[in-house]
């Protein structure tokens, strides 16, 4: 508490100094507000992170994430000057005498698009102080190759350096070092807990309602809070004001709609989107009909498996300065199982038989809900607020139904037992959010952000309920019972402020502070996070910064090292498991050449209170632990550096990213040793990460895509000698073999390496436009592991006639080569 | 198992082709370690199993080291050499040949047992020096013999029928007076009380690998072989009576229950603890796929394996009464 303290005098002596610049910065010349939103000229869809800019000054801001923007000058001849990606640029020259609202329409622009991962006038790769960002347009993500033709958005990020996927096809992000749980993820400002499908394989981001998706990989603006590693802002297509247009697609296992239009022209708009597989609705009816023909319709089998997301979003305009927006995301995951036998016998000649039936009825499903109200309203030109109420929840469901009848009779007389036995497993996460935001531009060359945040969350750990039920003619017995972790209730209270500053045409900061609350068991952990970022503009196409984030993180997810499944567990801190926290330091260069923009960073993040599963615990939640027990926590730090090119003009566009990085983990608290208190890398460390991703528009009916990724393989551990144990310890371990671990994670896989292949093919049809897309996932067919297992097989010996034991290391390779083809017609 | 599950999970979910290819392992080759395992008790001389581990890779059976030397310091004097000898376990098994079914006879592991003449006592302290010509450094393993415990009563709590059956259920319990510091026990069940199960907290370190555990059916600790060790954390310096139960198979079969209590060293709890979990994280099985991997525990330097103590036992007899 007294750290706390000193730090706490600290950073108000610095907010003081900084409220002290505010005032000494006010030029004695009079300024004026200009204002305004920034949208689509032809949807009305506002532009998110637009740069608008005097030209002369270069002063400058870009539209926040509802597409305001406000800009403070000094009075006098403005020369406004307003771009977005693949817009023309707006410019207008005019006198500044008052505050002023320019709504600005952009238009689309017919040139070539300026792609992928973008540049911003203002903020951009040299002249911003936010590092360790990346901004993706999902309009320009379809060019990029991906697996089933399925355009996902974290598998984009996966591409970039100092993102880490997890396993083969996996969806899981491990950004600088960091665990799959520490990335916030939010979907128009809420977070999302589960972002996976079909064991991660896929997100449960549909490409075709999202606007934008800007990731934060450190240096986190102080807006941000409650995770260690990465922020991913994920804003959903606010609809078309004025026209209806759509697309329909079908590809290899999914199919998909989106539709959007006015409801009331130029004041409400929707967008609805709508994915689903369809891989089960011809995988049960085979199998049924499989079942039926072998047994002579008595038996029956249905079953399958199939994902769906549900996006929708109202916006409504009441007029310049309110609109209100709702946001509704639902997406699940359902494994369904029903199988039915009857068996019948009998003996005529004793005049007995039995009729049994069985039944077995699995329901599994998992999925996220959320929805978000949100009321923008410009107090005054230059403050913006922003209130949002939110709701969202994660649910994993485990029911299962075993039951058997069967009736014997005999010489008339008949007898019937039944027995059934009902489980359900449930967990889950609920939050409810209230959240005020607000921008603010003061003076001249100050913007800053501040706000409030409350959610209320309850955990739902695990609950298993067992319902059994046995009965014959004479005899009845039945149990119900339900176990399992009580619920968790906990208050989150976030504040914060942040200014971004331009001291003088070399020097920009971004100084802010986030202050949270985590409030559980009665005891409430409180954390002062400062963050700060500075940039130096060495020339105009070439600058240096720094940055220093300090986060702390309340939940954490139990989860499988391999893959993301339903079992996987969000749990908060409790009075037992404390929060984590991380110190991230990086810096870097940046420079723009030519339609080319490089950049170097090099960063270290020290992460506190990590956690993991004890040696030998499990995921598996079916026993009576509490999960507590099973958990250790302990120290982990992470150090690389991450080198970006990109080329975002011409025909041929793309990037190049590379890292080389150190992950490593220390548990040795007393009572908590993992790898008996010594050093280990992290799961997912790995040396080298390079991803070259380009783009061809060949003309305006084909383009190609590319990208190649290379990265140093997984790390698993492995006993590379085996021993025997302890005689006598128990009658069946005589000759037990021990497996000799010499330290965790130190085997490694194979190194990863993939060519992945896109050719779209565009035509115009009377009514609507036609993309043909091939697909080709690891076109070399690289035998990429899975996982590698130690395996027993045993070998004949034709000479000697003895089958002899024989131990191997076995690779899987779940996805060898998928060559997708998928029709999209856009209205 | 485990390449099963997985393979039939990703065709369960994408329906997809999957390829399963034998790798060549192109890790950092370790070298074989020496090892040492030996559970001394009181009373007993000292009793060693060495041998070499072999690649997990290599199935190879015969583990022994070349030229195995153990030498045994009492107290810091050296008191012996033990004695070292082959051990070769065979099995017999059929195979079919021409000329029928034909009886052979087949390897299953051969170490070097090592067997002194000094009878251990309590409060010896040991350290084993093992070497072999295979290994550049001596492999080193030290323990102390434990006291007996003081075992104050051993008593049946209640006796009740199963119903519409014609076993017992005993409920019994074993009175410890604990001195104060870490000790560490072992129970021994055997004669009529072929295995107890217990809910008693100082099980709850110990993992037990039934399948109703894991189904969330019981908590209970379920004792089959003869190591049950459990610490006295939760009763460090006092008087603790243990509860556990077990099956009387009625008067036809009626055996007392009889009870080995012994105190035991920290390297044989550690072991025991590290084993069992072990044990559950088999990559082969299919807990284990879900399961973290685990390092058994070693007291052994230069080497592995676990050289352990174990006083004389206090042998208890229940001779209880039967309820109707």
């Amino acid at each position: 508490m007294l750290f706390f303290n000193v730090r706490f005098k600290h950073l108000l002596l610095f907010f003081l100094l900084l409220m002290s610049s505010w005032v000494s910065a006010q030029d004695t010349k009079k300024s004026h507000t200009i204002s305004g939103y920034i949208t689509d000229g032809k949807s009305q869809e506002t532009l998110l992170g637009a740069s608008i800019y005097d030209v002369a000054t270069m002063k400058g801001v870009v539209s926040n994430n509802f597409g305001y923007y406000t800009l403070k000058l000094p009075n006098g001849k403005i020369q406004f000057r307003a771009s977005f990606v693949g817009y023309d640029p707006y410019e207008a020259v005019f006198d500044l005498r008052g505050d002023t609202l320019i709504n600005i329409a952009l238009t689309q622009s017919n040139q070539l698009n300026e792609v992928t991962v973008t540049a911003r006038a203002i903020e951009s790769n040299v002249k911003g102080t936010q590092m360790s960002t990346i901004e993706l347009p999902v309009m320009q993500l379809k060019k990029v190759p991906a697996l089933f033709g399925e355009t996902d958005v974290i598998k984009a990020l996966q591409l970039l350096p100092g993102v880490q996927s997890g396993t083969e096809g996996s969806a899981g992000m491990y950004v600088r070092g960091g665990g799959p749980d520490e990335n916030l993820i939010l979907l128009d400002g809420v977070p999302l807990y589960n972002v996976n499908h079909a064991a991660g394989f896929f997100s449960a981001f549909n490409s075709d309602a999202i606007k934008n998706v800007t990731l934060y990989k450190g240096n986190f603006p102080a807006r941000f809070g409650g995770r260690l590693s990465s922020v991913v802002d994920v804003r959903m297509k606010d609809g078309d004001m004025y026209e209806y247009h759509g697309n329909f697609s079908v590809g290899l296992i999914a199919a998909k709609a989106n539709v959007e239009g006015p409801i009331v022209k130029g004041k409400t708009s929707f967008n609805f989107s709508f994915r689903r597989t369809y891989y089960d609705l011809f995988t049960a009816p085979i199998m049924n009909y499989v079942a039926k023909q072998e047994t002579g319709n008595k038996n029956s089998a249905w079953g399958g498996y199939y994902f769906y997301d549900l996006n929708l979003k109202l916006n409504h305009k009441f007029s310049d300065t309110d609109r209100l927006f709702f946001s509704f995301y639902s997406g699940d995951d359902k494994v369904y199982a029903r199988v039915k036998i009857k068996e019948e016998y009998s003996d005529s000649y004793y005049n007995t038989g039995v009729n049994s039936y069985e039944k077995m009825d699995i329901d599994w499903r998992w999925g996220n809900r959320v929805a978000a109200l949100r009321w923008n309203h410009v107090i005054q030109p230059n403050l913006f607020m922003n209130i949002t109420g939110a709701y969202t929840q994660y649910r994993h469901y485990l029911g299962a139904e075993i039951g058997q009848e069967r009736t014997y009779y005999q010489q008339g007389n008949t007898s019937t037992y039944s027995e059934s036995i009902e489980m359900g497993l449930n967990s889950g996460i609920y939050d409810i959010s209230a959240k005020a935001d607000f921008d603010y531009n003061p003076f001249e060359n100050h913007d800053v952000k501040f706000g409030a945040n409350l959610t209320h969350h309850t955990y739902k750990p695990t609950t298993t309920g067992v319902h059994l039920k046995e009965s014959d003619d004479d005899y009845q017995y039945s149990f119900d019972t339900v176990t399992g972790s009580s619920k968790i209730r906990a208050l989150e209270t976030d504040l914060y402020a942040e200014d971004n500053w331009s001291i003088n045409n070399f020097f920009k900061l971004n100084a802010g502070l986030h202050f949270s609350t985590f409030t559980v068991e009665g005891k409430t952990y409180p954390s002062l996070q400062p963050r700060v970022s500075l940039r130096a503009l060495v020339t105009e196409d070439f600058s240096l910064k720094a940055g220093y984030a300090y986060m702390s993180q309340y939940i954490h997810l139990l989860s499988s090292n391999a893959i993301s499944l339903p079992t996987d567990l969000w749990v908060p801190v409790t009075g037992k498991i404390i929060p984590m926290n991380a110190h991230q330091v990086a810096v870097g260069a940046f420079y723009d050449w030519n339609g080319f923009e490089f950049s170097v960073e090099g960063y270290y993040k020290k992460m506190n209170n990590v956690m993991e599963y004890k040696d030998g615990a499990s995921f598996f939640t079916l026993d009576q632990t509490d999960w507590q027990d099973k958990v250790v926590m302990g120290e982990g730090w992470s150090y690389g550096i991450e080198l970006f090119a990109q080329k975002t003009i011409g025909k041929l566009t793309g990037w190049v990213g590379y890292t080389w990085s150190h992950a490593n983990r220390l548990f040795n608290r007393p009572g908590q040793e993992l790898n008996f208190g010594e050093v280990f890398p992290a799961k997912y460390d790995r040396r080298h990460d390079l991803n070259i991703v380009l783009m061809y528009e060949l003309n305006d009916r084909i383009d190609l895509g590319a990208t190649w990724i290379y990265s140093t393989g997984n790390c698993a551990t492995l006993a590379y000698q085996d021993y025997h144990g302890l005689p006598n310890l128990s009658s069946y371990s005589y000759y037990s073999t021990i497996g000799h671990i010499e330290s965790r994670n130190n085997y490694r896989f194979n190194s990863y390496q993939r060519l992945d292949l896109v050719a779209n093919f565009h035509k115009q049809l009377k009514h609507c436009e036609r993309v043909f897309s091939i697909n080709v996932y690891n076109a070399l067919v690289h035998n990429n592991p899975f996982v590698v297992i130690p395996w027993e097989t045993y070998e004949y010996n034709p000479y000697t006639g003895e089958t002899v034991e024989k131990k191997v290391l076995e690779q899987v390779c779940v996805f060898p080569i998928i060559p997708t083809l998928s029709w999209q017609y856009k209205f | 198992m485990k390449k099963q599950v997985i393979l039939l999970m990703a065709m369960m979910m994408l329906g997809l082709t999957s390829c399963v290819k034998e790798v060549e392992f192109d890790g950092e080759q370790s070298e074989s370690l020496l090892v040492v395992n030996g559970l001394q008790q009181v009373g007993q001389p000292a009793r060693l199993c060495v041998e070499k581990s072999v690649f997990f890779l290599d199935a190879k059976k015969d583990c022994r080291a070349k030229d195995v030397q153990v030498d045994l310091y009492v107290n810091g004097d050296f008191k012996e050499a033990l004695q070292v000898r082959d051990s070769i376990l065979t099995e017999v098994y059929y195979d079919w040949t021409e000329e029928g079914e034909v009886m052979k006879e087949r390897l299953l592991y051969a170490f070097n047992y090592c067997e002194g003449q000094y009878v251990l006592c309590a409060g010896d302290r040991l350290r084993f020096e093992v070497r072999s010509s295979e290994f550049d450094d001596a492999a080193e393993a030290e323990t102390t013999m434990p006291d007996m415990p003081n075992v104050i009563s051993f008593d049946t709590v209640r006796v009740d029928r199963v119903e519409n059956t014609s076993t017992y259920t005993v409920y019994f319990s074993l009175t410890l007076d604990d001195p104060l510091g870490i000790d560490y026990y072992n129970l021994c069940p055997y004669d009529g009380l072929v295995g107890f199960s217990s809910s008693d907290p100082v099980f709850a370190d110990l993992t037990s690998i039934e399948v109703e555990n894991l189904m969330g059916e019981s908590s209970e600790y379920y004792a089959y072989g003869p190591i049950n060790v459990f610490s006295d954390a939760y009763f460090d310096g006092k008087t603790y009576s243990v509860s556990m139960s077990a099956y009387s198979w009625g008067d036809e079969y009626y055996e007392p229950f009889t009870l080995e209590v012994s105190r035991v060293d920290e390297a044989l709890y550690q072991y025991k603890r590290t084993y069992d979990a072990y044990q559950q994280s088999d990559p082969e099985s299919l807990l284990g796929m879900f399961t973290e991997p685990v390092r058994v525990y070693s007291n052994v330097k230069n080497g592995t394996g676990v050289v352990c103590a174990q006083s004389q036992p206090v042998t208890l007899v229940l001779d209880f009464i039967i309820n109707y």
